[in-house]
């Protein structure tokens, strides 16, 4: 039982302003809790052990500087983030000296020191250190750093014998002498003395010589001196025993809280930051003194357990308490809420009016009552509440405050600062504490009341009608059926410019009422906000606003624009609408509290007078409940509901109490909250993030799911904490996934990554910098990049030695079918040659023979032997076209010797004229050819050389054979006569198919024929063959496969 | 029919070609024409029966090749006069036909006056006998 209150407030407070050094922003009173207000008027969340929230009893609570809260339980050190309780397990192989852990300390390099029922341990860097000092000590105590940083830690004992030991960084001295009976509790205060709580007293420890004050009262609680605070005055309390004592200029004296406070006994005492004291008791929960009261929050209220066991104030100055039923958090509302509590004699408040004097008259269903500075009056009784007991609930039952037995509807303060209020009966005026009623005047459901520039009252009562109250006291009523309307006003304004009354209905529409007649009338088809008008207020420029169900409507000049959720705006309906002193604009609607800049507001006011266009977004900002403001779907009729006191805080009803905010002084949560991301979980195998993230971790391969949790250690108010993030390599965009704390995905290919996150605050600040962390999957295999263009290029290759297969199967098909068809020819020739040649030359010779019997020179015979002599042509030149068909006789394989022997034997043919010089020239390695293209080929070649014998009269005929690899080239040149250009182009003499037939012959084989020729130049045959064909192995394989 | 006629023996396995050569032949007043054969045995076998003085053979026959019963003729007879037959100047087979003893050579193209002047240019014991290079 520790009274976690080790580092006063103004020491945490310059430790805080350190770390957060710029991101504070000026008014801190911002922060911290308002001391005007009750325990119970805070925003309260509790955390139950019984829910399962953690497993054991915490005994005590600290905050690292990254942001996490740390608990330390009966059971183990938990982390908390605000959301989620986290068990902390030690590093492997080390271990706290016990698991029961009682006091905690933050502190400022970042250790964790941790308070065990056996000894002390720190924990740092993933490394625990034990401190054999005070090994098998019970630390009861809070452990304390100093002003200097030194780290104080006491034992309670009583065995092994208590001592209380300084750690610094040369090493830890010890103090045993006096306090052999145990150290219960440790405290700094504002001058740097260190006090020493023990069970019989108390210590002043340092500076100097150690001062001792025994404890006061009866016998000392056994558990020695636990709680240790000071006062604003600089005085010391402490306790137990009974109540506080308090310790000034070395006399200890019982310290009296304002009010009657029932006994209690002290376990705890934190004094905030604003000077208000929590006292943590052992049976009564929180008794918290403030300001001069005393408010008292317990089980019944809602905390978490009536026996406290720890006080902590953490950075962004939210109190946190311990109990022994779990976990209690206190922050401040944006409105605080007055209730019963306070001291209204009923909870359900119909109107509310501001007095000139600063007070606010509240009308309550159990009677009017009237707040001044704090205190709540009843009306009708002289003196002021005074007092308050401090039991639950208002012992009110008897109706006081109410005005001739009726309830306060609605309420209006004139000119003159009267207060006229309407009952169900009656209708009147408060005097001197009394009820003044007029008889002239009908009472019933008032809605509205107001007052005109003459000082004439106008109302608006529901079955009476439309009622003005002259100033002399004449009355003139006007039933709503006169105006034209069923339904009755619920909203009056007199128009500060033009006088006469504007009026806002309960089923719609708005109506300008002059000298008893309707002037001028507005409604939804008109461009006003549809549904019914709940409140009409005028602007200091003489604009008329409508808060209505559809939105809020300006009215200018006989021009209306109304302000709905399509600009901006939250919600549509509005109940009301103010001006603060900033001259902003507080709507209230079913959303919560609307808040409308001057800024925002003029844009759209202008653009609506301008172009009369109302659809000007508008930036708004929305106040709900977790900053205190209730919805509440309609404000029932009486009204005002809104009222602005004389200090600038604005008063308004959510049906239970009364809310009060001070626009100017809104808690603003201004520390951007830490982002962490926290462990990484890939296929339910967990991976921790270090806290730099850039370690880099390296996932397995194939990771199908992939989770990520992070969080943002903005405690205040986690449920307002959003989130972004963005997986860089994955996500194109930031993911806005609202509170969400976790990321999750599935199947991510394998490559690096870098995961970010961001966070803002309650207060929507955005902490940019966030948290990121690297990490990279491992590609499989058949995913790595490398393997992948392995495979790519040996797909390339296998595709490149497909290509070429497939070249060389069309090649020999090629080939075979080229065979197929020289054999075929061949076959042709052959049987032209042996029949059809022979038969043409056999019948020729019988009509030789004719020629024999015809008379010598007669026409007949001459006639017939010229008709045998062209047919001996036509005959030789298909046996020409024939011999070209057939295949040769050749027996070996040279090429050129064939050609020689061709040349040589035309040469020797030749009777008579000069006979060319004939040579044949072979390079490169001659090779063996196919057998059918050799054949090709001596064809080719013999032909252009015995046209070279025969037609060219060439000197010199020169055969060049190359046996390149790339191609077979066989040219054949001579030097005569040429080919006519002409008969060149045409592909050969007409008639004559020698040359075509070449051209042919060297297209079949697969190669080309070139002829180059000039008159008296001579000629150039050149065939070339590829080598693939030429020299093809597996066509030769095939031919001679087909030749057997 | 005059004593001093050539005797020719035709040789030709086509049988308008033999009847062309026998028209031809047969209208030569110093030529008479004492057999024909169809085949190469039928040749060898018609000459031992009819001795003529020169024989046209034809250089591809069928059953047996016209080089083949031109050395059969001339190891029986060795001064035998035969002359080839062909359809093309194939010059190997003619220099085989010549050295297996072939008197000369003809093309079965030729016009009937080169054919019947390299008859009598045989039977009168010229050498090789060949048809005119102009006379093509």
């Amino acid at each position: 039982m520790i009274v976690k209150s080790g580092a006063h407030a103004w020491g945490r407070a310059a430790a805080d302003i350190t770390l957060l050094a710029g991101m504070l922003l000026v008014c801190p009173m911002a922060l911290a809790l308002n001391p005007a207000l009750d325990v119970s008027q805070f925003a309260h969340r509790s955390w139950k052990i019984r829910d399962g929230f953690v497993k054991g009893v915490i005994s005590a609570i600290a905050q690292t500087p990254d942001g996490y809260l740390w608990l330390g339980t009966e059971f183990g050190l938990v982390r908390f983030d605000g959301v989620t309780a986290v068990p902390w397990q030690p590093p492997p192989g080390q271990q706290l000296p016990s698991n029961r852990i009682f006091s905690l300390l933050a502190a400022r390099d970042g250790t964790l020191w941790i308070g065990a029922s056996r000894g002390l341990a720190s924990w740092k860097d993933g490394k625990l250190t034990q401190y054999p000092e005070l090994a098998g000590q019970p630390i009861r105590a809070a452990i304390l750093q100093d002003r200097e940083g030194t780290v104080w830690a006491g034992g309670l004992g009583p065995a092994p014998p208590g001592k209380l030991c300084a750690f610094r960084k040369g090493g830890a001295q010890c103090y045993a002498d006096g306090l052999e009976n145990g150290v219960s509790a440790l405290y700094e205060d504002s001058h740097g003395n260190l006090w020493v709580g023990a069970r019989n007293g108390l210590w002043r420890w340092k500076p100097g010589h150690p001062d001792f004050h025994p404890g006061a009262g009866p016998a000392a609680n056994g558990g020695g001196i636990q709680g240790l605070a000071e006062t604003a005055d600089g005085g010391l309390l402490f306790g137990p025993p009974e109540g506080i004592m308090r310790l000034a200029a070395g006399a200890a004296a019982e310290y009296r809280l304002p009010g009657t406070v029932p006994q209690f006994t002290v376990l705890r005492l934190l004094t905030d930051r604003e000077g208000s004291l929590w006292i943590g008791t052992s049976d009564r929960g929180i008794v918290h003194a403030h300001q001069g009261r005393t408010d008292l929050f317990a089980q019944p209220d809602g905390l978490s357990g009536d026996y406290i066991t720890a006080l902590f104030t953490d950075r962004e100055d939210t109190i946190w308490v311990a109990t022994i039923g779990g976990l209690d958090r206190f922050r401040e509302f944006a409105a605080s809420t007055l209730s019963q509590n306070q001291g209204l004699s009923n909870a359900s408040i119909l109107s509310a009016v501001a007095d000139r004097d600063g007070s606010v008259w509240l009308s309550t269903r159990r009677g009017l009552n009237r707040w001044n500075n704090g205190e709540i009056t009843i009306f009708g009784q002289t003196r002021p509440q005074g007092e308050r007991s401090l039991s639950k609930g208002f012992a009110g039952n008897k109706p006081e405050g109410l005005l001739n037995g009726e309830y306060a509807g609605s309420l209006f303060r004139d000119r003159r600062g009267r207060i006229w209020a309407s009952t169900l009966r009656e209708f009147g005026y408060l005097e001197n504490n009394r009820f003044v009623a007029l008889k002239s005047v009908p009472g019933g459901a008032v809605y509205s009341i107001t007052e005109d520039g003459d000082g004439n009252l106008w109302i608006a009562n529901r079955i009476a009608g439309l009622i003005e109250l002259f100033k002399g006291g004449r009355v003139h009523q006007t039933p709503w059926i006169a105006l034209g309307r069923k339904d009755p006003a619920l909203a009056l304004a007199v128009d500060p410019v033009q006088g006469g009354l504007w009026i806002g209905f309960q089923q719609g529409g708005i109506a300008y009422w002059v000298d008893g007649q309707i002037r001028s009338a507005y409604s939804a088809a008109g461009g006003l906000g549809w549904g019914r008008v709940n409140d009409l207020r005028f602007d200091p420029d003489g604009a008329l606003w409508a808060g209505t169900e559809g939105g809020l409507s300006r009215l200018k000049n006989g021009r209306i624009a109304t302000l709905k959720t399509g600009n901006g705006l939250p919600c549509d309906a509005v109940h009301w609408v103010l001006e603060d002193d900033d001259r902003s604009f507080w709507l209230y609607t079913t959303c919560g509290l609307v808040r409308i800049t001057r800024s925002e507001l003029d844009a759209w006011t202008a653009a609506a007078d301008r172009d009369n266009d109302a659809k000007q977004p508008i930036h708004a900002t929305l106040f709900d409940s977790s900053d205190g403001v209730r919805s509440v779907e309609d404000h029932g009729g009486y009204t005002p509901h809104v009222a602005k006191a004389t200090d600038g805080r604005i008063w308004f009803l959510p049906q239970d109490g009364a809310s009060v905010f001070d626009p100017r002084h809104l808690p603003v949560n201004r520390i951007l909250p830490p982002v962490h991301i926290q462990q990484i979980t890939a296929d339910r195998k967990t991976y921790d993030v270090p806290p730099d993230g850039h370690v880099g971790l390296r996932l397995p391969p194939r990771v199908r799911d992939l989770k990520i949790d992070y969080t943002a250690l903005s405690l205040a108010a986690p449920e307002k904490v959003l989130f972004r993030y963005r997986l860089e390599g994955w996500d194109e965009d930031w993911q806005d996934v609202g509170i969400h704390r976790e990321a999750i995905y599935s199947n991510l290919p394998p490559r690096s990554y870098r995961f970010r996150v961001v966070a803002c605050n309650n207060s929507g600040l955005w902490n940019e910098d966030g948290a990121s962390f690297d990490f990279s999957i491992a590609p499989t295999l058949y995913q790595a990049r490398w393997f992948q263009l392995l495979c790519a290029a040996a797909a390339l290759g296998l595709i490149g030695v497909l290509y070429r297969m497939r070249l060389r199967y069309l090649a020999r098909q090629f080939n075979i079918r080229l065979e197929e068809r020289v054999s075929e020819r061949t076959r042709i020739a052959r049987d032209l040659h042996d029949t059809l040649l022979q038969s043409f030359q056999g019948v020729l010779l019988k009509f030789h023979a004719v020629t024999y019997l015809l008379a010598d020179q007669s026409e007949a015979r001459q006639g017939l032997e010229g008709a045998i002599n062209a047919a001996r042509h036509a005959i030789a030149e298909g046996r020409d076209a024939v011999q070209g068909l057939r295949s040769s006789t050749l027996v070996d394989n040279d090429l050129a010797r064939a050609i020689t022997t061709f040349g040589e034997g035309l040469a020797a043919d030749r009777a008579g004229g000069p006979c060319p010089e004939f040579r044949i020239h072979v390079e490169g390695s001659p090779r063996n050819l196919p057998p059918v293209l050799r054949d090709e080929v001596y064809r080719i070649a013999s032909e252009a050389v015995r046209n070279a014998f025969v037609h060219a009269r060439a000197q010199r005929i020169e055969v060049e054979i190359h046996y390149d690899r790339r191609q077979l080239r066989l040219r054949v040149r001579d030097n005569g006569e040429g080919i006519d250009a002409s008969v060149l182009g045409q592909g050969g003499r007409a008639g004559h198919h020698g040359l075509p037939g070449m051209h042919e012959r060297a297209r079949l084989a697969g190669g080309r024929l070139t002829i180059w020729s000039k008159l008296d130049s001579g000629t150039e045959v050149e065939l070339t063959i590829p080598a693939s064909i030429a020299y093809g192995k597996l066509l030769r394989r095939a031919a001679d496969g087909f030749r057997s | 029919m005059d004593q001093q006629s050539i005797r020719v023996l035709s040789v030709d396995d086509h049988a308008l070609l033999r009847e062309g050569i026998a028209a031809i032949i047969t209208h030569q007043s110093d030529m008479v024409l004492v057999s024909q054969a169809s085949g190469g045995r039928e040749a060898i076998q018609k000459y031992r029966e009819h001795r003529p003085d020169v024989t046209l053979m034809d250089l591809r026959m069928p059953d047996l090749d016209g080089i083949d019963a031109l050395l059969a003729i001339r190891a029986e007879y060795p001064d035998a006069r035969i002359i080839m037959l062909t359809t093309f100047e194939g010059e190997q087979e003619i220099r085989r036909a010549r050295e297996a003893g072939a008197s000369g050579y003809l093309l079965k193209s030729l016009p009937p006056n080169q054919l019947v002047q390299v008859i009598r240019q045989v039977h009168a014991g010229s050498g090789w006998a060949r048809p005119d290079a102009d006379a093509r």
